[in-house]
């Protein structure tokens, strides 16, 4: 299994505020393409890509774009969500730093397909280097002529900085936070292509989707099926943590190995040597998997097939030793403080469930716990607003199913 | 609009195109559960607990926020349901402190009434930890209380804020675990841009935000809710008063989504301002003065001597010397009756009341425009409206609900909003251009839309050659106000006034709204008018959603007018001097009936002055304070012979009564009321009246019996029987058929559906007449002495003269005392500073009151509202006439400001 | 918390381009790292400048933890 280096090929090879350096090896080619084939053709070609979101809800962007595009209200709006937030994944960080400019050609690619006069780039809050290069980025390039009054016609780009929750990263609650509102989901429909920012025509796509617009358009969407397999075409970039020797990001063509192959051949195993005990492919909020579920393959539906989801692709690792109950009682230290507040099971339902995990944590747990965090927990899911309600719970609950007997063990002796 | 079939556990339902599962449901009985669904904000979908399952989709779907489709198969409960929405209702549980023992809301709660179908556990998922007792924004409101531990953070009582009355006062605050409902930074409610309207309280479905007053006062189970109109503007909001019948109190006052015409919604006055009915200063007996004093008196008595004064007068001096103040507080039947006994046992048309003072030159302008003088449309039709042309009305002051209805159609629908007005009222905000014309130059500025209009070639010609006359003489006189010389008038730069005739002449349809700003000039009659002229021009009248549009200012000022409480027609509006309907009323009323129009309010205050006058009933007014030049109109009260006050309280007029007699207040009567748009309403006793107070009909009838001319009824209803057998616009009604909706006049007879707009097709007269109006100056303008022009007017906690408003402690706590606004420029050059006490001085009187200095009004304009008691700003006003309507020139007069120095 | 100048945010808005709704976060952004809070004069200021109310702003604000704002009581 080798690294299919696509997005990442130009990372680390130039200063980032090197313009020309990006445009010697072989920078704006795609922005340059889209210019000449027009707005409708760009998004012809995205939809032949097969291209879809690697934010976690893996929607074709394409299918975005032309619904924006569609609509005859204006402004319109692009916002690339650089607000990397899902546990276990840093892989946008790379890019942002690494290849900016590609970042932003994609972002003015998509500005122009869909009609946006604004652009905006929410740059989680942690990422404070990232957030400074970008601004420096951005008078760059606008005295190169790519921003402001320039090659698009207008195209303004506001670097916003994310101000700390969680749920900013999910695509209404960023648009609220950049309308100076809450940071909360809201109810689709109406979709934000149809009524997004201001109420008016929004595109969002996070920093890896965009960046693999240039490829598209200055490759050709034939070349870019290519990568990967029928029906997902593509690299992906996999954040590789947890109890693993070496964590990183890599960057591998869709289905061109396992989870396990991953694990062990770009992590070099676990940090112990003990054998693996359980798996998040796909990000903090993905159902665990048990160490013989990784025989599946790195791709959407072979992750799926297998009881979790490819998410954000953050594959957080856990060597045996740990309880079952540790890693959730992880998690949910984390999502237990991070629901907006919008809908009722998530809002409860998580600091609920947060008390009951860790009451197994200090050996207080009861029978009557279990069922209490399985009820909840399918409230949210089936009940929930947006994606972080309906996920949250699925670590806890795949966690029950598959280690039961680590929960069992530390039910609390004492009679209540 | 096309519709969607779809069943509903198992029933069939055929519903518009658009609407929600929910909705669907509910129009055929099926109640889902939901605690954050309000049909007048968008949806929430915050409980999560309206889940339904739709066949051959997976998981389950959001009824509040999912679309009724044409086939769709819909399941509202069954078990996996009910154990989703049993775990939701534990949650909510978990965190709210359940306190139904004690709580104001137990037994119309709707999470309690959900926990018990569901069966939930309270403390299935532990019990809601108490949290410490902070203070929160509404801790030291009067009105309002806000229990976090109650609440459930649905977040209803914040939308409705925001997108209802776009008040914008609260907010989610904090973040999980501590959020909680707010104001900005936390600060007192009463300080932030909240209006009191008590639509938090109504929307909470958890008793989190309840009325202060009402805690501990009964819980639904203890009160008795009776259905009736608010008693305050003309915008006629149905509500519901709760008493306890025990203590025979007014316990809360609330309204409910599908009433009309508020949909609901109420102001301050309405939801916080009826603590006067059941008040202790409430008049109890009749009082006889003796001596300069009152003492009390049997009703016997007081009826006697009233009755033989009254004759005696009649006998010594003529019908004509005698005068009566008929009220627009009062019911329908109460005023049908008044009139009927000055006429009749009085012998003389000398009846007219508070309408000369606000709505009269509306009256006499749109009759002689269209032929009849009302609202041409309906309220709900404002907010469909392509533009809304707003002059001379506060309107979210004056008439608040209706100001809702502007918003909507600005925020949702798109109008483009225009509002003339000096000052930068609330509307502003909302408002695409803001003219802000000088004080008393209205005419001037529309003419110069009309001769942009004429000009630009924006007019309907098909409208104006088919159903109007007077184009030519009115094209004319408008040809010489161009837009650059009414700018050196109106001081509306020439651009504006263009774009404001372009907005309206091109908009499909166009609403002009207009209040006291346009009628309280010597030029009232000119100012309506010319309004009138703009719409025909522009085919904005006799067609939906358009029209012209006068808000009137008490609950039943449009009914007392209907109703004929005016010196020159009978009811609806037929003429005193045309002999066929004197004929018709003296068969009717079997009494000879005096041809000659009578004297108006202000004349007849003059009349006393001459001597004309010697005696006056009054039937609930309170000129004392509300009519201008006090000094004067105090004078005349005490000179009259003979002044008989009917009241609810000793008010400043009463206080120079010779007799003063106990009545009944609204809530304590059965009745009619007729809003501003032509909607007669029923409104109903809700609790027993005190003391001795009678209804204002049965005292009317009685003196008149004692006069000599017997009057009896049996109920109000009787009395609408009566009045529909002579009043042709009211023909069709009667009780049995105004219902909960109402009935809009014209209504001729009992088939007749009731009239949504006025003049479709044809106009009242015939054709509309255009006017040539030429613009005139105020009756008195600034000079050096009195540089600044003064206005008067209303604003939104007080009414009227505050004899009702000043007992409710949470308006005395938003509005305490009276001021005078001014520029901030002006401010500076004069040395006064914001809540200065200062003398504000006209040739006729001089007040003092306090300073709120403001950018919201031009350099050289002063505003005092007229309220209060304090600082009474009708000493200073000019009770000069408008010629045709004799209304006076509130709104503009020459003062001086000055900083009080003490000491 | 940091002094809070007028001049310096003046200043701050000049950087900005002005106040426009488009881009209120990021300014306010600005404003909490140079000042390390967002102080009620300039959520005032901002709400007069973009037709927001105070109670949306400050409701905001309060919803992010790298925002500092203080209740008045």
């Amino acid at each position: 299994m080798k690294e299919r280096k696509v997005l990442t090929r130009r990372v680390g090879k130039y200063e980032p505020l090197d313009l020309k350096a990006y445009k010697d090896m072989g920078g704006l080619g795609g922005l340059r393409r889209a210019l000449d084939i027009g707005p409708d053709s760009v998004i012809e070609e995205i939809k032949l890509s097969g291209l879809t979101g690697r934010g976690g809800a893996g929607y074709p962007t394409g299918l975005k774009w032309g619904s924006a595009a569609r609509e005859k209200k204006t402004p319109k709006y692009f916002i690339c969500n650089a607000d990397e937030g899902e546990l276990g994944t840093f892989k946008d960080k790379v890019l942002l730093d690494g290849d900016p400019w590609a970042v932003l050609e994609g972002i003015l690619i998509a500005a122009y397909a869909i009609g946006a006069e604004q652009a905006y780039i929410y740059i989680k809050g942690e990422y404070e280097d990232t957030f400074n290069l970008w601004g420096k980025l951005a008078v760059e390039a606008k005295k190169a002529g790519l921003l402001g009054k320039g090659i698009l016609g207008p195209v303004g780009l506001q670097v916003a900085r994310g101000k700390g929750p969680y749920i900013a990263g999910e695509e209404f609650a960023l648009i609220s936070s950049l309308e100076m509102r809450r940071a909360m989901s809201r109810l689709k429909p109406p979709y934000p292509s149809q009524q997004g920012l201001f109420g008016k025509p929004t595109v969002v796509n996070n920093v890896e989707t965009i960046a693999n617009v240039p490829v598209i358009l200055a490759e050709g969407a034939e070349e870019y099926l290519k990568l990967g397999v029928k029906d997902e075409p593509g690299t992906r970039l996999f954040s590789l943590s947890g109890d693993v020797k070496q964590s990183g990001v890599y960057e591998l063509e869709m289905g061109s190995g396992t989870l396990r192959e991953l694990i062990d051949e770009f992590g070099k195993g676990t940090i112990s040597g003990r054998p693996i005990k359980a798996v998040q492919p796909g990000g903090g909020t993905s159902a665990l998997l048990a160490a013989d579920s990784l025989d599946c393959s790195l791709t959407t539906e072979g992750i799926r097939k297998v009881g979790s989801s490819i998410g954000t692709a953050g594959v957080i690792v856990y060597e045996q030793g740990k309880s079952g109950v540790d890693i959730v009682k992880g998690l949910m230290e984390f999502y237990g403080v991070e629901s907006c507040g919008r809908c009722v099971p998530c809002r409860i339902g998580v600091v609920r469930m947060k008390e009951i995990v860790e009451r197994f944590s200090d050996g207080k747990g009861t029978p009557e716990d279990l069922e209490q965090l399985r009820q909840i927990g399918k409230a949210c899911v089936v009940a929930s607003t947006c994606g972080m309600g309906q996920a949250f719970p699925l670590p806890v609950l795949s966690a029950l199913e598959l280690f039961g007997e680590d929960f069992e063990t530390v039910i609390s002796k004492v009679p209540a | 609009m096309s519709e969607v079939y779809l069943e509903i556990d198992g029933k069939k339902v055929r519903v518009p195109e658009g609407t929600t599962i929910l909705e669907a449901a509910s129009s055929v009985g099926v109640d889902i559960p939901q605690l954050c669904y309000d049909p007048r904000v968008r949806p929430m979908g915050s409980c999560r607990l309206c889940v339904v399952q739709v066949e051959s989709q997976a998981g389950l779907a959001i009824s509040c926020n999912t679309e009724a489709a044409e086939g769709m198969k819909v399941t509202t409960e069954n078990e996996e349901i009910a154990a989703i929405r049993k775990t939701i209702l534990e949650l909510i549980l978990s965190e709210h402190r359940v306190a139904c023992t004690s709580c104001d809301k137990d037994g119309a709660c709707k999470l309690q009434d959900y926990a018990y179908r569901y069966q939930a556990d309270e403390e299935r998922f532990g019990r809601a930890a108490r949290r410490d007792a902070r203070p929160n924004y509404a801790s030291d409101s009067e009105a309002i209380v806000y229990d976090r531990d109650k609440c459930i953070l649905c977040g209803l009582c914040v939308q409705y804020c925001e997108e209802v009355l776009m008040a914008e006062a609260l907010t989610f605050a904090g973040r999980l675990g501590d959020m909680q409902v707010s104001t900005a930074f936390g600060i007192d409610l009463f300080k932030s841009s909240c209006v009191l309207c008590g639509g938090c309280i109504a929307v909470c479905p958890s008793g989190a935000m309840v009325e202060r007053a009402a805690i501990g006062k009964g819980r639904e189970k203890d009160l008795i809710k009776t259905r009736t109109v608010c008693a305050y503007c003309g915008v006629g909001c149905q509500l519901d008063l709760s008493v306890d019948s025990k203590t025979n109190k007014i316990v809360k006052v609330t309204s409910e989504p599908d009433y009309i015409p508020n949909k609901g919604n109420l102001c301050v006055k309405g939801k916080f301002g009826m603590d006067f009915v059941g008040h202790e200063d409430r008049l109890t007996t009749p009082l006889i003065k003796r001596n300069g004093n009152f003492e009390q008196a049997t009703w016997e008595e007081a009826i006697k001597l009233v009755a033989e004064r009254l004759n005696n007068i009649k006998t010594e001096f003529g019908p004509d010397s005698i005068g009566g103040f008929s009220s627009a507080k009062c019911t329908n039947e109460d005023n049908y009756i008044f009139q009927k006994f000055m006429r009749a046992a009085g012998g003389t048309n000398n009846v007219d009341h508070c309408a000369r003072l606000c709505h009269a030159s509306t009256v006499a302008g749109l009759a002689r425009a269209f032929g009849s003088g009302a609202m041409t449309n309906s309220i709900d039709e404002i907010k469909h409206a392509k533009c809304i042309f707003v002059i001379g009305s506060n309107t979210s002051e004056a008439h608040p609900v209706i100001a809702l209805y502007i918003k909507e159609a600005v925020v949702r629908n798109g109008a483009k909003l225009i509002v003339a007005d000096p000052r930068d009222i609330e509307l502003v905000r909302f408002a695409r251009l803001h003219l802000r014309q000088r004080p008393g130059s209205d005419v001037a500025l529309i003419n110069a839309m009309c001769n942009v209009i004429i000009n630009e070639n924006l007019l309907d010609k098909d409208f104006i050659e088919q159903r109007t006359e007077g184009f030519e003489q009115m094209a004319g006189v408008v040809a010489e106000y161009t837009p650059e010389k009414v700018a050196e008038i109106t001081s509306v730069p020439a651009e504006l006034i263009c774009e404001a005739a372009r907005d309206y002449a091109k908009s499909e349809t166009a609403s002009i709204i207009f209040s006291m700003g346009i009628t309280q000039h010597t030029t009232g009659t000119d100012n309506v008018l010319s309004l009138a002229n703009l719409a025909m021009l522009t085919g904005n009248v006799g067609k939906e959603f358009a029209g012209v549009n006068p808000l009137r200012g008490q609950n039943n000022v449009q009914g007392a007018c209907d109703l004929g409480a005016l010196p020159n027609v009978y009811p609806g509006y037929q003429s005193v001097e045309e002999p066929a309907k004197g004929e018709k009323f003296e068969k009717a009323w079997g009494r000879k009936l005096s041809a000659k129009t009578g004297l108006t309010v202000i004349e007849m205050i003059h009349a006393i002055e001459e001597g004309k006058i010697k005696a006056l009933y009054m039937m609930g007014e309170n000129p004392a304070l509300s009519d201008p030049n006090l000094n004067r109109t105090r004078a005349a009260l005490e000179k009259v012979d003979f002044l008989v006050s009917q009241e609810i309280f000793l008010s400043e007029t009463a206080q120079f009564a010779d007799v003063v007699l106990p009545s009944f207040c609204f809530a304590e009567k059965d009745g009619t009321f007729t809003n501003t748009e032509r909607r007669i309403q029923r409104i109903h006793k809700a609790l027993k009246a005190p003391g001795e107070t009678r209804d204002d009909w049965q005292i009317i009838c009685d003196v008149s019996t004692a006069m000599g001319y017997p009057m009896q009824y049996e109920d109000a209803a009787e009395i609408m029987d009566e009045i529909a057998s002579v009043t042709p616009i009211y023909g069709g009604i009667s009780y049995d058929r105004i219902g909960s909706v109402g009935l809009q006049w014209p209504c001729p007879d009992k088939n007749h559906p009731g009239t949504k707009y006025l003049h479709k097709g044809r106009f009242t007269r015939g054709k509309g007449k255009l006017h040539a109006i030429k613009f005139q100056e105020p009756a008195e303008l600034p000079d050096k002495e009195f540089p600044f022009v003064l206005s008067t007017g209303r604003q939104l906690y007080q009414f009227h003269t505050c004899t009702l408003t000043r007992k409710s402690k949470s308006i005395q706590q938003v509005s305490p005392t009276g001021y005078v606004e001014l520029a901030t420029d002006d401010a500076e050059r004069y040395g006064i500073s914001d809540g200065d006490s200062v003398q504000v001085i006209s040739r006729r009187g001089t007040v003092t009151t306090l300073a709120r200095v403001t950018p919201g009004i031009g350099r050289g304009w002063l505003f005092m509202p007229f309220h209060f008691a304090e600082g009474p700003a009708n000493m200073l006003t000019n009770d000069a006439l408008d010629p045709i309507a004799k209304i006076p020139e509130f709104k503009v007069c020459a003062a001086a400001i000055k900083k009080l120095v003490i000491g | 918390m940091k002094e809070f100048k007028r001049q310096a945010y003046q200043k701050l808005v000049e950087q900005s381009g002005g106040v426009s709704v488009e881009s209120l976060f990021v300014l306010l952004g600005r404003v909490q790292d140079t000042f390390g809070c967002v102080p009620r004069e300039v959520v005032r200021d901002l709400a007069a400048r973009t037709g927001f109310s105070e109670a949306l702003i400050y409701g905001a604000l309060t919803c992010y933890k790298d925002f500092d704002v203080r209740p008045e009581r």
